[in-house]
C-alpha cells in the first residue's frame, strides 16, 4: 500500500531549481532508497515531505491525505518522522533525554497512537536497548561521536512510532559492521509496516535492504525500480560515472 | 492642507535620519549575523563628541562631522568588533545580544562619566535658516538629513554590488567559512562592516540630535526606530529599510500633528516605533525553521532535589543570620538582593533554558507591583494577582513576534519597555504623570528582618521550582528547542505556545517579584521600572549564570551591590560600568557566566574521565565503559572488518553474520 505520494515536487531558490517536477513513493512494510550524486536535491526533497522547506509547485499525500499545506510539527503528527543529514540532536540534554522527550511530545500530541500506548519511560528503554545506545545513554549528545549521534536520531525518531520514517544518511559515521546490523534493523522496521524512506550514499546497504530504489539527478527522479532494475539502468550509470547520457 | 504638507516634509525628513541609522544596523547585521542593540549608543556617543569638538573646542561643524563621522566611529565600531564581537561569529543569537547589551551599557556609562549631565542645547547646522517649499518650510539642516540618506544609500548600494569586498560582504553571510576558502579575509569584511555600521550610526545620532535632544537615553533608543525600520525590509533589504524609516517617519509625524495633545498621549511620540515594529511584525511573514544552526550550551549540572532543598534552607537560614548582624536600613538592601535574586530566576528558565531573551524584564516587575498597589490588598494573594496579571501580560508580548525568530521576540520585549515607559507608566492606569504609588506590605510582618526572612524563603521556593522545572518534561522540551527547533518541529511539537507559555512564566515570576518589591518600597514610581534599568539587570544575570539557580541569587545580590559600592567609592564610578563590559566580553567564550566557574573549581576533579574511546555495549551495560583493552584487542580481530575500527558495532547483532 503506498504510503507517501510526492507528486511533481519542484523547489526553486531564486533561479537555481534544487528540486524540478520530482515525483516518488513509498510503501508502508517496504525500504524504499532515494540516491544520487551530492547536490541533486535528496535533502531538500525530505524537507519538502516534513514541511521544513515549502515547495514551489507540488503535492504531498500521506495515505491519500494532501498535506502540502500542514506545518511541520503536524505532519508529524500525522506519523512522519525523520532524521538528519547534518544532526539535530539536543545537544545539551542527554541520549536518554533526547529520545525521551521525543516519547513525550509523543505521548501528549500524537493524533494517531497505537492501541496500548507506553509510558514514555518504558518507550525511551526499550528504544536505546533496540537501537544499541546503553553505552551511551547518559552522556551529553554533545559528547558523542557521529555515528552514535545518527543512532540516537533513529531512536528520537521511533520513539514517534512514525508509520513513515525518512532517514538522511543514516550509515555515515558508522563502521562497516554497524552499518551491517543497521541495516538488518531497517528490514525490521519496514517488517512492523512502516514505509522506510532512505537517502544513503553506502550502496551496499542500498542493494541490500531497499525493495524500490529511486534515482535523483539534477533535482529530476531519473529512474526507480528494483534495485537490480536501477543498477543495470544506462541512465544511472551515466549519472554516476560522468559519462554522456 | 498647509499642515498635512508641513506634517509630511517633518515625516520624511525624520524617516531620512532613521533610514541612515537603519541602514547601518542591517549592514552590521546581515554581515556579522550580531544585532547590535548599542547602535543607538554608539550614535549616542559620537553626537556627544560631536558637541564636544565644536562646542566645546570650537571646531567648525563640517570639520567635526567629518572627524566623527570618518574617523571616531568607525575606529570604535572596529575595536569593538575585534574586541567583543570576532568570538560571537556561530554563538546562539542570545548571547550574541547580551554582548552588545554589555557594549551599550559601558557606553551610556562612558558618556555618563566624561558628559556628566547638564542641559546641551544644540543649534541645528545653519541654525533656523531654510526656504519654503509652498506652504512648508524646509530648514537647511533638513535638506542635509535627506541628501546624507540619499548619498548613504546610492554609497552602499554601489559598495555592496560594485565592488569586490562589498561582495564578500553579502557572501559571508551565507558561509562564513567557505568565504575564507575562497581566500577573503572575513575578518576585514566583518570589521569594516562594523566600521561602516558605527559611522551610519554615528551620522544619524549627529543628524537627529537637534530633533531628538542631546541625552543619553532619547539617543540610545533610536536603535529601536532603526529596527522597526529595519524589521520592514526582515533585516535584510536595505531598500525596504528605507522604506519602512520613511513610513516610521510619517507615521510619527502625523501621530503628533492629528492626534489630539491630551496627557495621556504625551508620551506617543516616542511610543509610535514601539507601535510600528508590532504592526510590522504581525504583517510579516512567517518565519521558515533552519536547519543546520550551531547550538550546543553546555548546562551547569542540575543538583538533585535533596540537595537543592537543603541548600535552600541553609541559605534562608543564612539571610536570617546576616539580618540580625545588620542594621535595619541594611536589611531592606539584604531583601532587596533576594528580590532581584528573583528577578532574575524568572530569566532562568526562558534564557538560561529557552535560550530566549527579555531585554525588559523590569517593566514586568513593575506590571506586578502596580497590581498589588491597585489591589491594594495585603494579602499574599496580591501577590499572585500580581504574578498572573504579569504573565497575562508576557504572553500578549510574546504573540506578535510568535511566528518569527528568537531574536524578533527579543527585539519585541525592548519596543515593549518602551512603550510601557512612555506610554503606559506614565498614564492614569499605572502610577499617572511622574506619579508614584504606595504599596502595603504582607499583612502580620514586622519589622524589616520578617520581611528578609519572606524575601529569602520566596527566592528559594522559586529557585526549588525552576529547579522542579527543569528535571520535568516541559524543562526538556525547552532544552531542546534552544538546541533544534527544526528537530523539536519534527518531532511534532507546536513551538509558537511552548514559547507564549514560557514567557508568560518568566513574566509571571518577575511580577510577583514586582510584588515582594513594592512591599519593600512601599512607594514605587515609574522612573523604577525604566527599560534603561532592565538592561543592566540581564546582562548581571547573565555574567552571574543565567543557566542556574545559584546564578541568579548571586547576580541579585551584585545588582544589589552595585549601587551600594558606586555610591560608598565614587572614584570607581565608571570603572563598575568597565568592569560589567569586560565581564560581557567573556560571555562569548563561556555562556554560562562566572557560577559556572565556581561549579568548575570545585569539581574538576570528579568530573575529569578519559575520553571514552566507542566500546561495544556488552550485555551488561555498565561495564561497557570498562572493557578491558585485551577484550577490545579480541574483539576487533573477531570482528576483522578493516583497520581503523577497532570496536563491535554499536549496533546489537540479531544473528547476521558478517559474511562477504
Amino acid at each position: 500500500m503506498t504510503l507517501l505520494e510526492a507528486v511533481d515536487v519542484t523547489v526553486r531558490f531564486g533561479g537555481v531549481t534544487a528540486v524540478g517536477a520530482a515525483s516518488l513513493a513509498a510503501a508502508a512494510g517496504q525500504v524504499t532508497g532515494l540516491i544520487g550524486p551530492n547536490g541533486a536535491g535528496k535533502t531538500t526533497l525530505f524537507n519538502v515531505i516534513t514541511g521544513l522547506q515549502r515547495p514551489t509547485r507540488g503535492t504531498i499525500r500521506l495515505a491519500g491525505e494532501d498535506i502540502t499545506g500542514r506545518a511541520t510539527h503536524e505532519r508529524a503528527r500525522r506519523g512522519i518522522a525523520r532524521t538528519f543529514q547534518r544532526l539535530e540532536a539536543f545537544g545539551s540534554l542527554t541520549v536518554r533525554e533526547n529520545v525521551l522527550v521525543a516519547a513525550e511530545i509523543h505521548r501528549r500530541h500524537a493524533l494517531r497512537r497505537s492501541r496500548r500506548q507506553q509510558a514514555p519511560a518504558r518507550v525511551t528503554d526499550r528504544l536505546i536497548e533496540r537501537v544499541g545506545l546503553d553505552a551511551y545513554a547518559d552522556r551529553p549528545a554533545d559528547t558523542v561521536p557521529t555515528g552514535i549521534a545518527r543512532l540516537l536520531e533513529l531512536a528520537r525518531a521511533l520513539a514517534l512510532d512514525p508509520r513513515l520514517l525518512l532517514l538522511d544518511e543514516p550509515s555515515s559515521g558508522l563502521s562497516v559492521a554497524e552499518t551491517e546490523s543497521f541495516g538488518d534493523l531497517l528490514r525490521e522496521l519496514a517488517g512492523e509496516g512502516r514505509a522506510v524512506l532512505i537517502v544513503e550514499h553506502d550502496m551496499d546497504l542500498i542493494m541490500r535492504v531497499c525493495d524500490r530504489v529511486n534515482v535523483l539527478n539534477f533535482g529530476a527522479v531519473i529512474a526507480s525500480g528494483t534495485p537490480a532494475e536501477v543498477r543495470a539502468d544506462a541512465g544511472v550509470q551515466a549519472a554516476y560515472l560522468g559519462t554522456a547520457a | 492642507m498647509s499642515g498635512l504638507i508641513a506634517f509630511t516634509v517633518l515625516g520624511l525628513v525624520t524617516g531620512a535620519g532613521y533610514a541612515v541609522a537603519a541602514s547601518g544596523l542591517v549592514l552590521t547585521y546581515s554581515t556579522s549575523r550580531v544585532f547590535n542593540v548599542a547602535h543607538g549608543a554608539i550614535g549616542m556617543v559620537m553626537a556627544f563628541l560631536c558637541w564636544e569638538l565644536t562646542v566645546q573646542r570650537g571646531l567648525p561643524g563640517w570639520l567635526a562631522v567629518l572627524l566623527v563621522v570618518g574617523v571616531a566611529a568607525p575606529l570604535l565600531g572596529a575595536f569593538a568588533e575585534r574586541v567583543m564581537m570576532r568570538h560571537l561569529a556561530g554563538a546562539p543569537e542570545g548571547t550574541t545580544l547580551v554582548v552588545t547589551v554589555g557594549l551599550l551599557i559601558m557606553l551610556i556609562g562612558a558618556a555618563q562619566a566624561i558628559w556628566p549631565a547638564t542641559a546641551r542645547p544644540v543649534e541645528p547646522f545653519f541654525g533656523q535658516r531654510g526656504f519654503r517649499v509652498g506652504s512648508a518650510f524646509v530648514t537647511y539642516h533638513d535638506l542635509v538629513m535627506v541628501a546624507a540618506a540619499l548619498v548613504v544609500a546610492a554609497g552602499l548600494y554601489s559598495l555592496l554590488s560594485r565592488t569586490r569586498i562589498g561582495a564578500a560582504m553579502r557572501a559571508s553571510v551565507d558561509n562564513r567559512e567557505l568565504l575564507r576558502l575562497y581566500g577573503a579575509r572575513t575578518s576585514l569584511v566583518s570589521a569594516l562592516s562594523w566600521a561602516i555600521g558605527a559611522a551610519l550610526a554615528a551620522l544619524a545620532g549627529i543628524l537627529l540630535t537637534p530633533v531628538v535632544g542631546l541625552s543619553y537615553f532619547d539617543l540610545t533608543l533610536l536603535v529601536i526606530s532603526a529596527y522597526a525600520a529595519a524589521v520592514v525590509g526582515r533585516l535584510r533589504s536595505l531598500p525596504w529599510t528605507f522604506v519602512g524609516a520613511l513610513l516610521l517617519g510619517l507615521a510619527q509625524s502625523y501621530a503628533v500633528g492629528y492626534l489630539p495633545p491630551t496627557e495621556a498621549l504625551s508620551g506617543l511620540r516616542a511610543a509610535i516605533p514601539a507601535l510600528f515594529l508590532f504592526a510590522a511584525l504581525l504583517l510579516s511573514p512567517q518565519a521558515t525553521l533552519r536547519v543546520g544552526q550551531i547550538k550546543g550550551i553546555a548546562g551547569v549540572p542540575v543538583p538533585p532535589a535533596r540537595r537543592a532543598l537543603v541548600s535552600g534552607v541553609l541559605l534562608v537560614g543564612a539571610a536570617a543570620a546576616a539580618s540580625f548582624a545588620l542594621p535595619a536600613a541594611q536589611n531592606d538592601q539584604l531583601a532587596l538582593g533576594f528580590v532581584y535574586g528573583i528577578v532574575m530566576l524568572s530569566l532562568v528558565p526562558l534564557t538560561g533554558y529557552g535560550g530566549f531573551v527579555s531585554l525588559t524584564q523590569l517593566t514586568f516587575v513593575g506590571i506586578g507591583a502596580v497590581t498589588v498597589a491597585r489591589l491594594g490588598t495585603a494579602s499574599p494573594l496580591g501577590l499572585l494577582a500580581a504574578a498572573a496579571v504579569a504573565a497575562l501580560v508576557g504572553a500578549l508580548v510574546a504573540l506578535p513576534a510568535l511566528r518569527l525568530r528568537g531574536l524578533y521576540l527579543a527585539l519585541s520585549t525592548l519596543a515593549f519597555g518602551l512603550l510601557m515607559d512612555k506610554l503606559v507608566f506614565q498614564s492614569s492606569l499605572a502610577f499617572g504623570f511622574n506619579g508614584s504609588l504606595s504599596v502595603p506590605r504582607l499583612a502580620g510582618l514586622r519589622g524589616e528582618r520578617a520581611y528578609v526572612m519572606v524575601c529569602a524563603a520566596a527566592f528559594v521556593v522559586v529557585g526549588l521550582g525552576v529547579l522542579a522545572l527543569r528535571r520535568s518534561g516541559y524543562g526538556r522540551i525547552l532544552l531542546a528547542m534552544r538546541d533544534s527547533p527544526a528537530g523539536c518541529a519534527t518531532l511534532g511539537l507546536n513551538m509558537r505556545w511552548t514559547r507564549v507559555r514560557l514567557f508568560a512564566l518568566s513574566a509571571g515570576i518577575a511580577g510577583f517579584a514586582g510584588g515582594l518589591l513594592g512591599g519593600l518600597r512601599q512607594t514605587v514610581a515609574a522612573t523604577d521600572f525604566q527599560l534603561m534599568g532592565s538592561l543592566p539587570l540581564l546582562l548581571l544575570a547573565v555574567v552571574a549564570g543565567v543557566t542556574s539557580v545559584s546564578g541568579a541569587a548571586l547576580g541579585g545580590m551584585a545588582l544589589m551591590l552595585l549601587p551600594v559600592l558606586a555610591s560608598a567609592f565614587p572614584a570607581l564610578g565608571g570603572l563598575v560600568y568597565l568592569l560589567v563590559g569586560v565581564a560581557s566580553v567573556g560571555l562569548g567564550r563561556d555562556p554560562n557566566g562566572v557560577v559556572s566557574h565556581l561549579f568548575k573549581l570545585g569539581r574538576r576533579r570528579e568530573h575529569w574521565r578519559p575520553a571514552p574511546a566507542r566500546r561495544p555495549p556488552s550485555s551488561a551495560s555498565t561495564e561497557a565503559t570498562r572493557v578491558s583493552s585485551a577484550e577490545a584487542e579480541q574483539s576487533s580481530t573477531e570482528n576483522n572488518s578493516g583497520a581503523e575500527h577497532s570496536g563491535t558495532p554499536a549496533l546489537p547483532l540479531r544473528g547476521a553474520g558478517v559474511n562477504r
